[in-house]
């Protein structure tokens, strides 16, 4: 089914637009990190973008946004005035005459209302001259149209003969940044005045997970308080590390404070691969008895939900943060408003996400991991190193995955409770990015 | 120690040195884009479960190898040989010639080695687009036993691989299941230990590789057999839970007695009871009991059991036993070695673990020595309550930790 993306409710969500040369990456980005192609099928799968496609990235409330990626063969052309939208918009074919087509955006009011663009490089195809130079002309003419946007350098493809070091990487890197503060002095920008974050990437290995988490982190007004709240539950369960995982896509787009270490990332993500896997095969119905047995289960958390609600999640909104917090005052005044109408609209949420695609696209594999992910998902893996990794569900397609030493594991129960009280925390926020609720 | 000869042939860049690399030396499928091709024969001795050798051969496929193995070599190559895995390029840009090689290798291991399993990989599956592999693969096969027939075999396996999904591990399942004596004795004690953790599957992996070597799937009749007399926990279909303790007796030898049944005590203890708490709950202080409400292994509870158990009780309806994917064991091991992979770049290793969601949960341990067990438990209307689950966890991990030891003794050591 196609998404109306003028649609208001879309048209509002934050917008990651996907830019750089042909064949840099940008597409195999979109569909290893949205859509769980693998790696070496974008070798043969993929075809060069004609057309600006668009997609709808909603698995869980916190996490939303559209991605745009648009065709390497204009990229040439952005920096330039007048730049208009070639091709159309979405290639579906037999599109042609909607009205979509008729009103070409120009790249300026592209620009004026995108949240971030993500510049795809080529590290393997070097020189990089032409196509620094083009993305300076692009990055000035963006900012110029909108000084917030937030400007990410994927310096892709770092990887294979000429990139098995790290130093290799680094060197790249280093390069990439020298020449576009070069390009910027030239055009008499400081490199200053636009911040621009650089990410080594690779589809084959986690590092464009770890990049593209931290643009996702960008959008989410609500990274303070997701912070505050981890950093609490990390420090009343002495735990080493918690983190909030979009399940469908893998992307954290939370954790506490301490410093982030990439291989416990990428372990945690490899966690929800095993967790979805699995219970893909085991934990999806299977017979119509079991099926009616799963669906009465279902009815029964469903129920277990609203006692918990009547008991105690009124009153527990505001308690839960401060249970929390251990008694320290929340510095986000939000969470103690009352729940009135709140409540409700969640509900309403809840059922509505559940229903709606993760994405327009109609070859996606992902769209069946909600059965398998579902209220009561959770899973512990102990590790030899005295380590355990514990999952849990927290809310529609959003994982709690934290590490702990097994001395401080024992009290399970405890964790747990206090889990429950960030997961209320969690339902309580006001949700800023609310655009695609209705879908 | 057995040692066993098997003979890895196939074109050059079929894919030989991937397969066994990414199976016995812990490369992941991309790994193998580095590697080089294999010049002559490489022998490579690998172990599996402990004390099976492998002898593999891996036979360098470049035409040139082949007339020295059909001519010089013939009988040091083809020489008691315990199983041949020839592997085919789905991509070979000439099927004729593969064949030509295929049909000399089958004559030339008639005359050595009689006895050999056969086993024939069509490879690169990956290449072919999904709709049309189970076509094609029909035709190799059809091609492959024409060969086989013409030089008299009868007997061969024919499997259609990719190392980049789990039909890799299909086949080599198949394959060394082969290699290991009495298969037999484990699978039946597999069984009996699946009826009596309630389990609706138990399946057993080789550590090193994760390759599946046996499986026990519940049946449905199986339920009328009494499980307390086998002194182990019982998914508390009939209330046992606590009752254990029952040693020596054990009639098919599993297991003893209970290490003690104070299941609170176990690492999980049941979670969520502590709603009635309103100070900050602090990991460390460890007053659970205090302030909780009665927990799981009251008599109340069991009483609630039994209420709610009949009409939701599928386990003992005759037979439907759920249907899960025809290649789920070969996913798992997909899955799971991944998964270890990924540990290990973490400068760590996995010991265990459970997945679940509101239908099942599945653990999967360290067993004996030399594998890793996996159990899957689905949900019934006992252990629907957060407590009922904590019991049913304890009672499973209790219940493979006192098999342990018994299973030492089933695993086939040649
Ligand atoms: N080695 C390597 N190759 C990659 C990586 N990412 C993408 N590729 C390959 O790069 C090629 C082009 O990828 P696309 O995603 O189609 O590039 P694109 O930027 O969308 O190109 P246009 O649509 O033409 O603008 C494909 O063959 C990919 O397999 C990477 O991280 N490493
Ligand atoms: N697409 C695909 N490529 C494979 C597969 N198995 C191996 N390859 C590739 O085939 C090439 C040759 O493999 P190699 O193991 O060296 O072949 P050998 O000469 O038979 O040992 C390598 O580049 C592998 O990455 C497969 O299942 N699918
Ligand atoms: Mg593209």
């Amino acid at each position: 089914g196609g998404v109306d993306f003028d649609d208001p409710r879309i048209a509002s969500l934050p917008r990651i637009l996907l830019m750089g040369p042909r064949r840099a990456g940008k597409t195999s980005i979109q569909r290893v990190v949205f859509h769980k192609m693998s790696p070496h099928e974008t070798l043969f799968r993929l075809e060069a973008t004609q057309r600006l496609e668009r997609a709808v990235v909603d698995h869980t409330p916190l996490c939303r946004f559209t991605i745009w990626d648009f065709p390497g063969d204009e990229f040439g052309m952005m920096g330039g005035e007048g730049g208009i939208v070639g091709g159309g918009m979405d290639g579906k074919e037999g599109e042609e005459g909607s009205p979509d087509n008729g009103q070409q955006n120009s790249y300026d009011e592209i620009f004026s209302k995108a949240t971030a663009i993500i510049f795809v490089l080529d590290a393997q195809d070097e020189p990089y001259d032409h196509v620094l130079q083009s993305f300076t002309d692009t990055v000035t003419r963006a900012v110029r149209a909108n000084p917030t946007i937030a400007v990410e350098v994927f310096v892709h493809k770092v990887d294979g003969e000429l990139f098995l070091s790290d130093e290799a990487k680094y060197d790249c890197r280093r390069d990439v940044m020298q020449q576009v503060a070069d390009e910027l002095a030239d055009a008499g920008l400081s490199h200053d005045a636009i911040p621009i974050s650089y990410h080594l990437t690779s589809i084959y290995d986690h590092s464009v997970f770890e990049a593209f988490s931290r643009v996702v982190q960008r959008l989410i007004p609500e990274l303070p308080t997701l912070e505050h709240l981890l950093n609490v539950l990390v420090s009343t369960c002495s735990m080493e590390k918690a983190y909030l995982f979009d399940v469908a896509s893998k992307l954290y787009i939370s954790t506490d404070s301490s410093p982030v270490d990439m291989q416990s990332v990428e372990l945690c993500s490899d966690m929800i691969d095993v967790v979805l896997d699995v219970s893909g095969i085991y934990g999806m119905g299977g017979t119509a008895a079991s099926k009616a047995n799963a669906n009465k289960q279902l009815q029964d958390s469903a129920l277990e939900e609203k006692v918990d609600g009547d008991e105690g999640f009124g009153d527990a909104t505001g308690d839960a943060g401060n249970k929390l917090t251990g008694g320290d005052d929340m510095d986000n005044a939000e969470l103690d408003s009352p729940p009135s109408n709140d409540a409700g609209e969640d509900e309403l949420l809840g059922k509505l996400i559940v229903q709606s695609p993760p994405s327009p696209e109609e070859d996606t594999n992902d769209a069946d991991t909600g059965g398998a992910y579902d209220s009561e998902s959770s899973s512990t893996i102990h590790l030899s190193n005295g380590m355990v990794l514990y999952l849990k569900e927290v809310d529609t397609m959003l994982a709690l995955v934290c590490l702990t030493r097994a001395e401080n594991f024992r009290k399970k129960s405890l964790i747990n409770y206090n889990i429950g009280c960030l997961k209320k925390a969690l339902r309580a926020l006001p949700l800023k990015n609310q655009g695609a609720a209705g879908m | 120690m057995a040692k066993k000869k098997v003979l890895l042939m196939g074109k050059a860049h079929s894919g030989k040195t991937s397969m066994r690399s990414i199976i016995f030396a812990n490369y992941l499928a991309r790994d193998t884009m580095r590697l080089s091709p294999t010049l002559d024969v490489e022998h490579h001795h690998v172990r599996f479960l402990g004390d099976l050798v492998l002898n593999l051969w891996d036979c360098g496929g470049q035409d040139a190898f082949y007339e020295s193995y059909f001519e010089r070599d013939r009988e040091t190559i083809f020489r008691s040989v315990e199983l041949l895995i020839y592997v085919f390029d789905i991509e070979s840009d000439c099927p004729e010639k593969d064949f030509d090689h295929f049909a000399g290798v089958l004559e030339a291991l008639e005359e050595n080695s009689p006895d050999a399993r056969i086993f024939v990989l069509v490879h690169k599956m990956d290449l072919v687009a999904e709709e049309e592999r189970e076509l094609i693969l029909e035709d190799r096969r059809r091609l492959i036993e024409e060969s086989c027939v013409g030089v008299g075999v009868q007997h061969f396996q024919c499997f259609g691989t990719s190392i980049w999904d789990e039909t890799l591990y299909k086949a080599w399942s198949e394959i060394v299941t082969n290699l290991i004596p009495n298969i037999g004795v484990l699978e039946s004690h597999l069984a009996d230990f699946c009826r009596i953790c309630d389990a609706d599957e138990v399946v057993l992996f080789e550590r090193a590789t994760f390759l599946v070597i046996s499986h026990a799937q519940a049946k449905s009749d199986a339920r009328e057999i009494d499980d307390t007399q086998q002194g182990l926990i019982t998914g508390g279909d009939d209330g046992s839970v606590a009752s254990g303790g029952k040693d020596d007796d054990a009639g098919d030898g599993i297991a003893s007695t209970l290490a003690g049944t104070n299941m609170e005590g176990g690492e999980d203890g049941t979670a969520d009871e502590t709603h009635s708490n309103s100070s900050p709950i602090h990991n460390q202080t460890g007053e659970r009991g205090a302030t909780s409400p009665q927990p799981p292994m009251s008599p109340g509870g069991k009483t609630d059991n039994k209420q709610s158990a009949k009409p939701a009780n599928q386990l003992s309806a005759p037979s439907p036993i759920p249907q899960f994917d025809a290649h789920r064991f070969e996913k798992i091991s997909n899955i799971v070695k991944q998964f270890k992979l990924s540990c290990g770049k973490a400068q760590s290793q996995f010991q265990g673990m459970d997945v679940r969601n509101s239908r099942f949960t599945a653990f999967i341990d360290a067993f004996t020595a030399n594998t890793y067990i996996m159990v899957i438990v689905s949900n019934t209307a006992q252990n629907s309550q957060e407590w009922g689950r904590g019991v049913q966890k304890a009672a499973t991990l209790l219940n493979i930790q006192k098999a342990r030891s018994h299973f030492e003794q089933f695993i086939p050591r040649s």
